[in-house]
């Protein structure tokens, strides 16, 4: 049996034909595409809820480190470094009373203590700069940034705005003050820079900062994977819950900028 | 009428697959892993589509360049699937997925020249490419679909590959009656109703190359910047 169609016939076959086939590829393309989005949003949940857990994790080990470092500082300050200051009047007065009696072994010692003593307030600094809590984030980081000037390897360029009418929150400031550290580090040990720019502006209710450099640059992706550094400054922003902007490329240098809310 | 919409249509798709070429031009550097051939494949489609409307309005015969286009936009496309289905990964002693390249190009040839007439249609060689091409386009969604579900690192050039591969789908999918019955229309038909089907024809290729073009300048992806908000 031979099944023949009139030309009207087949133009509306092949025209239903042509319909039918592109409806069916655009309706299989849509499921795809609702089936995917529906299946990324579900595997975003499960990955949310595991990063909120990471998150708290982090949160209360950042506490902790800042904490233990704060104990350790004081108690380097308070009972070390006071018990050598003792040491150190004790041994002046003993080599006063004994005159030239071993005078050389005593300014060996009272050398080997001044050391000791400086020695101790550096570690102490490091772990908790007293600027930072006596005088905010500014002065401590324009502390950092006058010893790094001076030693004529990098040209740090500082400005910064201060509307805080003086208020300080510690724990974001200490925060802060420890990514300016750790960007300052990396463009030291890895960067190779010859200038830095670093903007600091605070006021009442948010506070920014701004870091560049013209150093070597590295690949974002890689960093992010096995950058120690990188990850710790990422860590200390998510600590912060501050937003943030990172970006480099291999010879062109790094800019990080975050902002928080107070 | 229906001419002059043909005509516009063909105007259309060239300038179309001009900007594609512009995109891929412009972000060569950043799409040549993934999509070599798909800039290859654009300029083939200028070249055809050029000769093809040029013999055309010169009333000549330009079947021919269908026969030449088929060939080669097949070869070029299965290459870029080739590419991103890693289907080198599936060859035993033999790279058969590369045979089979050789294969259908073979007959494809074959075709051309003993079974179907050179400068008629060539509804053979196109129903079956709208077939290999259909079925690779799916291929791609299961291996996507199976990247997500097995949550491998996520990449947003991927997203690109996924538009190119909707619209190869499109394309093909849309196109496979009208060359199935190809030679039906142009023999048996009234010429207002298969230029009707042309026009068709005609839309699904500015759909398709309007695709290429956002899936190209999306797997061309901006310079990475990381930020967020916590």
């Amino acid at each position: 049996m031979e099944i023949s169609f009139t030309k009207e016939e087949l133009f509306w076959l092949i025209l239903a034909g042509s319909f039918f086939t592109l409806f069916m590829s655009t309706g299989f393309a849509l499921l795809y595409f609702f089936y995917r989005k529906r299946l990324t949003d579900q595997l975003l949940k499960t990955s949310e809820i595991e990063l909120q857990k990471k998150s708290e994790l982090l949160e209360s080990q950042i506490r902790g480190q800042d904490s233990e470092r704060e104990k350790i500082a004081r108690a380097i300050h308070d009972e070390i470094s006071s018990k050598l200051a003792i040491l150190q009047i004790s041994i002046e007065h003993l080599k006063r009373i004994n005159l030239e009696k071993n005078r050389e072994e005593t300014d060996l010692i009272v050398e080997i203590i001044e050391k000791l003593i400086a020695s101790t307030e550096s570690i102490s600094h490091g772990l908790l700069p007293p600027d930072l809590e006596h005088a905010g984030l500014i002065s401590a980081v324009n502390g950092v940034v006058e010893v790094l000037n001076k030693t004529g390897e990098l040209a740090i360029d500082y400005t910064w705005i201060d509307l805080s009418d003086g208020q300080h929150i510690k724990e974001t400031e200490l925060g802060i003050y420890r990514i300016i550290h750790e960007l300052m580090h990396n463009t030291i040990k890895y960067a190779n820079a010859r200038n830095v720019r670093l903007n600091i502006e605070l006021n009442r209710t948010s506070l920014a900062i701004s870091y560049s450099d013209d150093g070597a640059g590295f690949n974002m992706e890689e960093a992010m994977n096995n950058g120690l550094g990188i990850r710790s400054i990422l860590s200390r922003v998510q600590f912060l819950n501050a937003s943030y902007n990172f970006h480099s490329e291999p010879g062109k240098g790094m800019e990080f900028n975050l902002k928080k809310i107070r | 009428m229906t001419g002059i919409i043909l005509k516009f249509i063909a105007i259309l798709i060239i300038m179309l697959i001009l900007v594609v070429i512009a995109v891929c031009w412009k972000n060569f550097k950043q799409i040549k892993k993934e999509a070599f051939f798909i800039v290859l494949f654009s300029v083939l489609a200028l070249l055809v589509q050029v000769a093809s409307t040029t013999l055309s309005w010169l009333k000549m015969n330009n079947m021919w360049v269908l026969h030449v286009y088929t060939a080669g936009e097949f070869v070029l496309l299965y290459l870029f699937y080739y590419q991103v289905l890693h289907l080198g990964e599936l060859k035993t002693r033999l790279n058969w997925p590369l045979l089979f390249l050789v294969a259908v190009f073979g007959f494809m040839v074959y075709s051309s020249i003993y079974i179907e007439t050179i400068n008629g249609f060539n509804p053979m060689s196109r129903t079956l490419e709208c077939l290999i091409m259909c079925a690779l386009s799916v291929f791609f969604y299961i291996k996507e679909i199976r990247a997500v579900a097995h949550f491998e690192s996520y990449d947003p050039r991927r997203e690109g590959l996924l538009l190119i591969n909707t619209g190869i789908l499109l394309l093909f999918s849309g196109q496979f009656f009208i060359y199935l019955m190809s030679n039906y229309m142009f023999y048996e038909m009234d010429n207002s109703q298969s230029r009707i089907l042309w026009i068709f024809n005609g839309v699904l290729n500015l759909l398709f190359y309007s695709i290429l073009i956002v899936g190209i300048w999306k797997l061309a992806s901006p310079k990475k910047n990381f930020s967020g908000l916590y």
